[in-house]
């Protein structure tokens, strides 16, 4: 067996032997750092779905608060026609009727500003969905769609599964390039030197799609610091809207209790006499109007506060973004 | 024996090649290994930056509700007394009050705050 023929097989077979081995490092490392990435957004994901739980929650606390100030403005419309009944008038002056008409049907008109249900025919659909989901959208507008989009997330940030190449089998191939270079010692030992550069060139191709598996891991990676930065700023977005919608959770409670203890006082007292009293000289009693208008202007502050929305445009768009 | 002898130093070159080979492959991966490094920090580095962006960002709103609150807490006072008494010029100070300052919605620029803040060459001012 001639000596360099061997020396050539041993040669080729300790590089293919480097070539295949590194290779396998290089997958094996890349797998390593892509898990890593993907536990870090996993974990962000997470942090971002609790977020939208408290933010689900607030919403539709929110949306609760605003229902109930609703009840209150129809008890301060039938209030005020009541008392202009009495005093036989069309309507208290400067109380138009039309607002007092408008308090009446706000459940309605709150349904629609907020896009619950804006087609003709909706209010069928709104009356049966869930109370908690009726009372959600009450405090924002379609909260239930955000929250679809960030439970897909999880496919987002689980491309990995698609990266076939780093599944065991892939990257148990290293072991198997292992083999194949003591294979070609062995075969080289034996003078069958056409065999090398064949196994050469598989070691070469080996290493070529470590190279590419490499590189999808950096682009995968990237792609993930991308759903990284948009998962923070959705949850950043409903963090921020969260201390708005406290803040006019507040608001409409204050509100409502002041236009509750409005009503409560003006009921307890007796309606001034219109008509004067006898032994006058036909001087007519103006009747006290100064509850009925505190009333008003309580219950019209409060009807601005209720259509107060929870969430700006850009919000919204913020939230709507797919990821 | 000379004639092996003779061949096997004619490999020579054929031994130092490989070797040169072996060497340049490892200095290759050390380079790769590096740049992979590099961008294994760059990324972790870039999740940290968002997570402090976020409780920043988080903080600033926070101040600024907490002044409103103050304000308003102020204001909600002033017309549940005003409630009581009934005074009506209270009353009517309160409610516009209130509604002037829940109508002012200080998220209403949030997102051009979050492209600012992004930018490192503008200069926010709280």
């Amino acid at each position: 067996m001639p000596i360099h023929l061997i020396a050539i097989g041993g040669a080729v077979g300790v590089v293919t032997l480097g070539i295949t081995a590194h290779a396998a490092l290089k997958k094996r490392n890349a797998k390593k750092r892509f898990e890593a990435k993907k536990e870090g957004t996993q974990r962000i994901e997470e942090e971002t779905k609790n977020v939208h739980r408290d933010f689900t929650t607030a919403s539709e606390t929110l949306g609760r608060t605003r229902v109930k100030a609703t009840e209150t403005l129809q008890q301060a419309a039938d209030y005020l026609r009541g008392i202009a009944k009495q005093y036989d008038l069309e309507a208290i002056p400067e109380i138009p009727d039309e607002v007092l008409a408008e308090w009446t049907e706000l459940e309605q008109d709150i349904k629609v500003s907020l896009g619950v249900s804006t087609a003709a025919g909706a209010t069928s659909g709104v009356a049966a969905a869930t109370p908690s989901a009726l009372y959600t959208a009450a405090g924002l507008f379609g909260v239930a769609s955000t929250g679809t989009r960030i439970s897909t997330l999880s496919g987002a940030a689980n491309e990995a599964a698609r990266l076939a190449w780093l599944g065991g089998g892939a990257l148990t191939s290293g072991g198997g390039g292992i083999a194949a270079g003591a294979t070609i010692l062995n075969v080289a030992s034996r003078a069958n030197i056409v065999l090398a550069p064949i196994a050469l060139a598989t070691a070469l191709w080996s290493e070529k799609k470590a190279h590419e598996a490499e590189q999808e891991v950096n682009e995968k990676i990237g792609q993930l610091n991308q759903t990284e930065a948009k998962l923070g700023l959705k949850a950043s977005t409903m963090r921020t809207a969260m201390l708005r919608i406290k803040e006019l959770k507040t608001g409409i409670e204050n509100g409502d209790k002041a236009v509750q203890d409005l009503l409560a006082k003006a009921r307890a007292l007796p309606l001034p006499a219109l008509n004067a009293p006898e032994g006058s000289v036909n001087v007519p009693v103006e009747p006290d109007l100064h509850l009925p208008h505190q009333v008003y202007l309580g219950a019209k502050t409060l009807r601005s506060l209720i259509e107060e929305p929870a969430l700006n445009s850009a919000q919204r768009a913020i939230l709507e973004q797919e990821i | 024996m000379t004639s092996h002898l003779g061949k096997i130093i004619g490999l020579t070159p054929l031994v130092e090649s490989t070797l040169q080979s072996i060497s340049e492959m490892y200095q290759a991966h050390e380079a790769a290994a590096t740049q992979q490094a590099w961008i294994q920090e760059y990324s972790a580095v870039l999740t940290r930056k968002l997570e402090l962006e976020q409780e920043q960002i988080l903080r600033y709103y926070e101040l600024r509700f907490a002044e409103r609150h103050e304000a308003l807490q102020e204001f909600y006072d002033l017309l549940h007394q005003a409630v009581a008494s009934g005074n009506n010029q209270h009353l009517l100070f309160a409610l516009q009050s209130i509604l002037g300052i829940i109508k002012l919605d200080p998220l209403a620029d949030y997102d051009q705050f979050v492209v600012a803040y992004r930018d490192t060459n503008h200069v926010l001012e709280i």
